[in-house]
């Protein structure tokens, strides 16, 4: 498991997660294009000179809800065409303070790239689970836009 | 029936859980804690039931009557989570914890009777199934669990 230089904190559904690393893009909601009804699962562009990125929107259990109350994206970096999901509220954390310890959810991996979480830092007695970015791109690529 | 007696007693916890009644040696567990409010765990399996804190880590805590094919149910009021260490042959952060419907009671085993276990059988998460008292009680298969939580 390693360790990360920063981590941002992204609140999906009610519960907050970290994303370490910093390959990501922050865009607010009011620089990003709606999607239509009919683009559903995605709830919203960012558009790149290289075509547009889907944003999801992702409930408790992670499947895709139609847009809510959120504020920002956050698009990952995977080739020439991140791809994002929504978040009502995102805090960027240095590593000072925060002790992350490995955690393996139980059962088959539910992608290619393997767990969606690898560590968990417990925050006052909260356990916030620690994405394994690979595999938190691979799960939003099934979710499956056309660009 | 078969009688089988240990060659030094053994500590024992009872489980109690909404499908079965487990008995467990002692000393696979690590604490019995107080049901808390469950993190959500995202696309897990549904006899994964969420997350719970326990000390500096993060463990899944286990509905063993899901696991059995059973529906869920809501936690009583009484519940408590068994936390166990790590199965036979998983990594040594791989606690998870067990979801019991009421108050774990240890035992001290000098001798306990196995019997059929019934239904059960065939269940690869059951080792066997004992008499204790006039209850029947299921003793889980820790390395077959190991292997279903953490393959």
């Amino acid at each position: 498991m390693p360790e990360s230089s920063q981590y941002l904190r992204i609140q999906l559904a009610g519960a907050d997660y970290l994303l370490p690393g910093n390959g990501y893009a922050i865009e607010q909601r009011a620089n990003l294009v709606a999607a239509q009804p009919g683009d559903f699962p995605v709830v919203a562009w960012r558009v790149l000179p290289s075509g547009r990125c889907p944003a999801y929107s992702l409930g408790r259990e992670f499947k895709p809800q139609p847009p809510g109350d959120w504020t920002v994206a956050v698009f990952l970096e995977t080739g020439p065409r991140p791809i994002g999901l929504t978040s009502a509220e995102v805090q960027l954390l240095t590593p000072a303070g925060i002790h992350v310890e490995p955690f393996t959810p139980p059962g088959q991996p539910p992608t290619h790239a393997g767990h969606l979480f690898n560590a968990a830092w417990v925050e006052d007695a909260r356990p916030l689970l620690v994405f394994e970015p690979a595999a938190l791109v691979a799960y939003l690529q099934t979710l499956g836009a056309s660009p | 029936m078969n009688r089988v007696r240990p060659a030094e007693p053994v500590h024992a916890l009872e489980i109690p859980t909404a499908a079965v009644a487990l008995l467990v040696p002692s000393a696979c567990i690590a604490e019995v804690v107080p049901m808390t409010d469950l993190a959500p765990l995202p696309c897990a399996p549904d006899w994964a039931l969420g997350v719970t804190p326990w000390r500096t880590r993060a463990v899944a805590v286990i509905s063993f009557e899901r696991l059995l094919g059973g529906s869920r149910r809501a936690a009583a009021g009484r519940s408590k989570l068994v936390v166990f260490y790590p199965p036979p042959g998983c990594r040594p952060w791989q606690f998870f914890a067990l979801l019991s419907s009421g108050d774990p009671q240890p035992h001290l085993l000098d001798t306990v009777e196995a019997v059929p276990a019934g239904e059960l059988a065939g269940n690869s998460c059951i080792a066997a199934a004992v008499h204790l008292g006039t209850r029947a009680l299921a003793i889980p298969d820790l390395e077959a669990l190991g292997q279903l939580l953490y393959p």
